[in-house]
């Protein structure tokens, strides 16, 4: 079966989403000055979606992510808080 | 003499605080967002935003004008800011679909409308929305504050969290949100939705980026061994990306409907309307006699249904009509029929064997229907049966629950001679000895003055106004 141009390029962007998907896994970016915590999710899929230059932050975390594997990088733990209502 | 009140649920964001003195509704501005405050004012946005219909009106309050302990509040804060009382206070899991759905919209043009003029909305709380009548109403000036370039969208999660999840369950999954959100009042969270999505709805990018993904994130983070920490502002959302997730959300939002609902089920509601006979007719001119003569300020409509006798009772004179109903497609079609007629009537989600708890902090935060207001007046048609029969409550009871909750009322008396009555007891067996008209009438006696009663149907349905204000009754 051939497939349409349009077909080929709609499935081809599916594609890059789903590696966009799994890229981010173990990346957690502070966040900005808030008196509602926005998740640390919720902050890295905006830096996705924020686009190329989001993708270098990415890149940059999982660089530090391996020096930290490696013990090059001193750990800082962090934990999400529950959501607030208000 | 008591000072001003805070509100048990305005302690979230330090940004200021709201109080209420007596009727008057004040909210004070923390020095600490003054700038943030003045260039928002400054900006011209909540002028427009309160012209629009979409934002509640807001005033300097006069600090001389109030009484000294009211005024103290003016001690230390930047502002004191005064904004009228609404009628009633509702919460996200008493709204229907189309209700949630409006308040979603609303926030998001909200935040827009803020947008174009540099503007942001630090959180996105369904909590800050509230129903006139069915318009809903952004009610949170202090949400507002200067937009950074590259700043994130901070109430993104709770975005998601107390609209966007809320409405694709129902629309995807079927089940309506109002219990589980009751029952978790942060809203749904996008881990457990994205476990329960069908699969032929994971796949489109929408749902993939908004649940799934959005899921999947939050839990790799909540890993311990995920101590990596950079600062996100280096990376940034671009203010055109935020625009673009806005609209993207609002055109997916807007073109939600609850699954297997037909596109136009709630604009089809010329099948409930009134006077399809006589006896409707009565009861429709009964309610309207009676709400003519206690002129009432607030009208509870307990088992509103499409809002038929609600509307009556606007028109009869009642300044505002609060409807209840268990039935979320009935209430679909009660607030589509308000928002197109412009009403003073709001119906929302309940059930008079299962009302709304107080809950949230302290128990305070989220008010139960006791802490609703004053109500002036109620209707309770065709209801005590469904109370007595299928849930078992002894007449006695909603005898006292009915004059406690309201001093007036028209109360309809569905004998077993009723068919419906008749089919309730078909398949139990009849316990109730005591469900008669003459119990009723004597235990509401007891309580009430009967004003007017109105045989409707003999031996089956029977309409009581009774008034418990004039103590010489009980």
């Amino acid at each position: 079966m051939r497939l349409s141009k349009h077909t080929i390029r709609r499935r081809a962007s599916r594609l890059a989403f789903l590696v966009l998907l799994v890229l981010p896994w173990l990346a957690a970016p502070k966040t900005a000055q808030a008196y509602l915590d926005p998740g640390t999710g919720s902050i890295l899929l905006q830096i996705i979606i924020g686009g190329v230059a989001g993708l270098g932050v990415v890149g940059k975390l999982y660089w530090h992510r391996l020096r930290g594997l490696l013990g090059l990088d001193k750990k800082e733990p962090q934990e999400e808080p529950p959501s607030a209502v208000k | 003499m008591t000072g001003p009140i805070a509100d048990p649920a305005s302690f979230r964001d330090p940004a200021g605080r709201v109080y209420r003195a007596g009727e008057r509704i004040l909210r004070t501005v923390s020095p600490e967002i003054a700038s943030d405050y003045e260039q928002v004012r400054a900006s011209g946005l909540i002028d427009d935003l309160v012209e629009r219909g979409w934002l509640i009106s807001s005033d300097t309050a006069d600090l001389a004008a109030l009484d000294s302990l009211d005024a103290a509040l003016g001690d230390g804060v930047h502002a004191v800011i005064e904004h009228p009382r609404l009628p009633l206070i509702s919460y996200p899991y008493e709204w229907g679909f189309l209700q949630l759905r409006a308040a979603a919209l609303l926030h998001l043009d909200v935040h827009l409308a803020a947008l174009e003029r540099d503007m942001t909305l630090c959180d996105a709380s369904a909590y800050n929305v509230q129903f006139l009548g069915a318009q809903p109403l952004f009610i949170d000036l202090l949400s507002f504050r200067p937009y950074r370039e590259g700043q994130f969208w901070e109430g993104y999660r709770q975005f998601c969290e107390q609209f966007l999840n809320p409405l694709l369950l129902h629309a995807y999954c079927g089940v309506p949100h109002n219990a589980w959100f009751r029952g978790r009042i942060a809203g749904i969270p996008s881990a457990e939705l994205s476990r329960l999505i069908p699969l032929r709805r994971r796949f489109s990018k929408r749902v993939l980026t908004h649940v799934v993904l959005h899921a999947a994130l939050s839990k790799s983070v909540h890993k311990p061994k995920t101590d990596l920490t950079v600062d996100a502002k280096q990376a940034g959302l671009p203010k055109p990306r935020l625009i673009g997730m806005l609209t993207g959300l609002r055109s997916w939002i807007d073109g939600l409907a609850p699954a297997g609902s037909t596109a136009t089920y709630w604009d089809d509601y010329s099948q409930f309307k009134t006077y399809s006979d006589d006896e409707t007719g009565a009861k429709h001119d009964f309610v309207r006699r009676f709400v003519a003569d206690v002129q009432p300020g607030m009208l509870w409509d307990l088992g509103c249904n499409t809002g038929d006798f609600s509307m009556t009772a606007l028109d009869g004179g009642a300044g505002y009509v609060v409807g209840w109903d268990n039935d979320l497609g009935a209430l679909d079609i009660a607030f589509a029929r308000s928002l197109e007629a412009g009403t003073r009537f709001t119906p929302l989600y309940g059930d008079a064997c299962d009302p709304t708890p107080a809950q949230g902090w302290a128990e305070q935060e989220r008010a139960g229907w006791q802490g609703r207001g004053a109500v002036d007046a109620v209707l309770a048609l065709a209801l005590i049966h469904h109370l007595a029969i299928t849930n078992n409550v002894p007449l006695e009871a909603i005898v006292s629950w009915l004059v406690d909750l309201a001093p007036c009322g028209v109360v309809e008396f569905v004998g077993k001679a009723d068919s419906q009555v008749q089919g309730m007891l078909g398949l139990r067996d009849d316990i109730f000895p005591d469900y008669t008209l003459e119990n009723f009438l004597g235990l509401l006696g007891e309580r009430a003055k009967i004003v007017e009663r109105l045989s409707l149907s003999p031996g089956g349905r029977e309409l009581l106004w009774y008034d418990a204000r004039d103590t010489s009754a009980g």
